[in-house]
């Protein structure tokens, strides 16, 4: 009842409503695209790091994280996986990676050069992962192969079809060579890494290092959100003094500090357009109590509870909001099919090799997030006029309406 | 005119209650763009400092070509007389100091495994003077009387597992492409504002690096300059004296492609910010002034029958608003940079961007750019606001509205 008569009360001020309606839906609109816009540019961010660097699980030796890279042949994992893949959500894959540094010739020039032995029959098989530039990617069937990074290829100025040689030192301090074919050119999302890295099926690293393990099971998931589910059973699968299971969002710190950078602007942004509304429709709602005394001054006359004037103003601010943060979602949704249409490339943020394309991510959480903030905001802005309003002297009241 | 700008400036003061909602949600917008502002001018202005200051001094000098051909035959790139040119550009004003570096790939190597560096062969005290930048995290930094130490990045040094005082076998191809190894001692272990460059960065003393190389030549000359306001004109200066060297001079901004990134990602960031504070205020300001001008139709009818164009009404309402935001603004800014002052004189204390390790203390600085651009939105958004009242005003029916009055 008190409700339909907030809404009569809204309608029979259409113009005034409309354009507290507008600067409301507006600010729900700009925090929506700035929060959508972050939430897409992360989610390709992250997705690309996982598939890349991390996997969603990492399985490897006790202390592996802290000092592998100084003594990677104490760290050496089983040939072997020893997980069993039906503890995992089906569509998982689990792929062992050995790194493997040393020295790569062709011709005249020799680069010191950084690597991974992968599967590549599970691991990088799509754009997200590696990008190929020039050439193709690794085949199931590659043995004798590898890809480059660019900066590397350019360095050393090979293509795709020539061959160069493989040096690293063995565990037992013998040289290891081998001849591979240049099968690709991939650039990653890091500069500093295409530098120097290249990727040789998992089979050329063992015979080059002579060694048979791995030093990380990756595990892949369908889908990210499941990793937290899936690190336990892996845990309790393995034994921990043998192996240490991290999932990617321990082990991506690049990622995880930048998005808490990028959370704190938001929360700037959302501060200013929580306040500047607080102001805005604090001032409308100011205007109609005073314009509206004679018809409160009646109101109360007739019996009506302070307690009842002061909800009513309250719940015509409430309703003003909900309104307004709809027709701000509905505003954002549209600027979200807008740059999906238009596909605007964005230059790449810093320390990235490459641009991507803007786009929103709008989930549930977020549209729920900006209505209530809309919803107590307006409410809040309400409730000086409000409590004014229910405080008036009904006499004076009422001879102010003639 | 003046008449008109009068009674605009005694309408606004008339309603004070009402001008005085409107003026905070101006001035708000206005202290919150200064602040922001500033804060993304200090971001950024740091970075800057902290590159030039931890890696690429302001300007360098290198041979036409080096950046792109240099890394596949170092050999072919070196600088032709380098005492010669240091003295060159020593003798341009706002240049402190000229230092000499080469600059070499090559494999670093603990007894148990390798890793690939890109090394630098520098000048120790010189360097020391440029790199206020550099947090030296243990041991202590290279001096001229140690010829055979060496300095590694905080993530080399995770790598491979080395502490000040350890040493290690450093592998590279002389310039006829033979294989030298180079036995160093760890002296000290720094870190710069870019975990990426410290993964693979290790200096040695320039000595050392041209024996390694089995050349005495050297890559680049680094300037150091008094003022970094000066790079443009020292780059100018530069590239008139050299001109007769077949050289190129790059200043640092060209050094750093992370701070151009950077830069381009915050403006668009400022600019989202901009866009969104003057929309929001004129969406909350127009509603007060809807309301003011719809209120005011009987006066506005007097007016108009007693003679005042449609023109003058339109003006005095846009006038009206105008000066509430030029009022507005103007309490904006002052708060805004008072504020500002106040702030930096505490400091907000920052934990670490996400590439480095380092924390800091940010502060937001002035600057007039930011000011007046913060005060342009405080005006325009109220003038945006008030134009479709002030037309509806304009032609509003005499008669109608003088019957409002009644």
């Amino acid at each position: 009842m008190s409700l339909l008569l907030a809404l009569r009360n809204l309608r029979r001020q259409f113009r005034r409503s409309l354009t507290a309606l507008l600067s409301i839906g507006f600010g729900v609109t700009a925090l929506l695209v700035a929060t959508g816009f972050n939430a897409a540019m992360f989610e390709e961010f992250r997705e690309a790091t996982i598939r890349s660097q991390f996997g969603h699980l990492q399985v490897t030796r006790p202390g592996f994280q802290e000092r592998g890279r100084s003594d990677p042949w104490a760290y050496l994992l089983p040939a072997d996986v020893t997980l069993d893949p039906a503890l995992l959500p089906s569509g998982s894959t689990i792929s062992p990676r050995l790194l493997l540094n040393g020295l790569v010739s062709f011709g005249e020039r020799t680069l010191p050069f950084m690597s991974e032995g992968i599967d590549p029959a599970r691991d990088m098989l799509d754009d997200r992962s590696l990008r190929i530039e020039l050439g193709r990617r690794l085949g199931p069937a590659d043995h004798r192969h590898v890809v480059l990074g660019e900066g590397l290829a350019r360095q050393l100025e090979v293509e795709p079809g020539e061959s160069v040689v493989l040096l690293v030192n063995t565990p037992t301090g013998q040289l290891g060579a081998a001849e591979a074919e240049v099968a690709g050119v991939f650039s990653s999302f890091s500069q500093e890494f295409d530098d120097a890295a290249l990727l040789l099926p998992l089979s050329l690293a063992r015979e080059l290092a002579q060694v048979e393990g791995a030093h990380a099971w990756l595990v892949f998931l369908q889908d990210t959100s499941a990793t937290a589910s899936a690190l336990g059973p892996v845990r309790n699968a393995l034994p921990a003094d043998e192996f240490d299971v991290q999932p990617w969002y321990t082990l991506a710190e690049f990622y995880a500090r930048a998005s808490a950078l990028f959370q704190q602007q938001l929360d700037l942004v959302k501060g200013i357009v929580v306040f500047i509304i607080l102001l805005g429709i604090g001032n409308t709602m100011m205007m109609s109590v005073l314009e509206r005394t004679g018809e409160i001054g009646t109101v109360m006359a007739l019996g009506n509870t302070r307690a009842s004037v002061l909800r009513g103003f309250l719940l015509e601010g409430a309703l003003l909001g909900l309104l307004g943060a709809v027709l701000g979602v509905l505003a954002a949704l549209g600027v979200g099919q807008l740059l999906a249409l238009a596909a605007i490339e964005m230059p790449p943020p810093p320390t990235f090799a490459r641009s991507y394309d803007a786009a929103l991510l709008i989930t549930p959480p977020m549209v729920l997030e900006v209505l209530l903030i809309a919803i107590v905001t307006t409410t809040l802005a309400s409730f000086y006029p409000a409590w004014r309003a229910s405080r008036m002297e009904i006499v004076e009241a009422i001879r102010h309406a003639r | 005119m003046r008449e008109l700008l009068q009674l605009a400036a005694r309408n606004v003061l008339r309603q004070r209650g009402r001008s005085l909602m409107t003026l905070f949600a101006i001035a708000f917008g206005v202290v919150a763009l200064i602040l922001a502002g500033g804060f993304i001018k200090d971001t950024v202005d740091e970075l800057g400092e902290s590159m030039i200051h931890s890696q690429s001094g302001h300007l360098q000098v290198n041979r036409a070509g080096y950046r792109e051909q240099g890394a596949r035959e170092p050999a072919a790139y070196l600088l032709a007389e380098p005492e010669a040119l240091r003295a060159q550009l020593q003798a341009i004003p706002a240049v402190e100091e000229v230092l000499l570096r080469n600059v070499f790939t090559g494999l670093l190597n603990n007894g148990r495994t390798d890793w690939a560096i890109i090394g630098e062969g520098v000048e120790p005290a010189a360097e020391a003077r440029l790199g206020t930048y550099i947090n030296i995290s243990a041991g202590r930094q290279l001096t001229d009387s140690d010829p055979f130490g060496m300095m590694l990045g905080a993530g080399v040094a995770q790598a491979l597992n080395l502490q000040p005082g350890d040493w290690v076998d450093l592998l590279t191809n002389t310039t006829e492409g033979a294989v030298n190894v180079l036995e160093f001692e760890v002296v000290g272990i720094f870190q710069t504002f870019s975990k990426d460059y410290d993964a693979r960065a290790v200096r040695i003393p320039l000595p050392a690096a041209q024996e390694l190389l089995g050349d005495p030549g050297v890559h680049l000359a680094v300037l150091r300059l008094a003022r970094t306001e000066a790079t443009a004109a020292v780059q100018q200066a530069a590239q008139a004296t050299l001109a007769e060297r077949d050289v190129e001079v790059l200043d640092w901004r060209r050094l750093n492609p992370f701070y151009e990134q950077t830069v381009a990602l915050y403006q668009q960031q400022f600019g989202f910010l901009v866009l969104v504070i003057l929309l929001m205020v004129t969406l909350s300001v127009g509603n007060s002034i809807n309301m003011n001008v719809y209120e005011r139709a009987a006066e506005f009818g007097t007016m108009q029958a007693c003679g005042a164009p449609q023109r003058q009404i339109f003006r005095l309402v846009l006038l009206e608003s105008a000066f509430l935001g030029a009022a507005g603004a103007v309490l904006g800014v002052v708060l805004g940079n008072g504020l500002a002052l106040a702030i930096s004189a505490v400091g907000i204390p920052m934990p670490p961007p996400p590439n480095s390790d380092i924390a800091y203390i940010a502060l937001v600085r002035l600057a007039w750019w930011i000011s007046g651009l913060a005060f342009a939105v405080g005006v325009l958004a109220p003038v945006i606001a008030a134009l479709r009242p002030a037309r509806r005003a304009a032609r509003a029916d005499i008669a109608e509205s003088l019957r409002q009055a009644v």
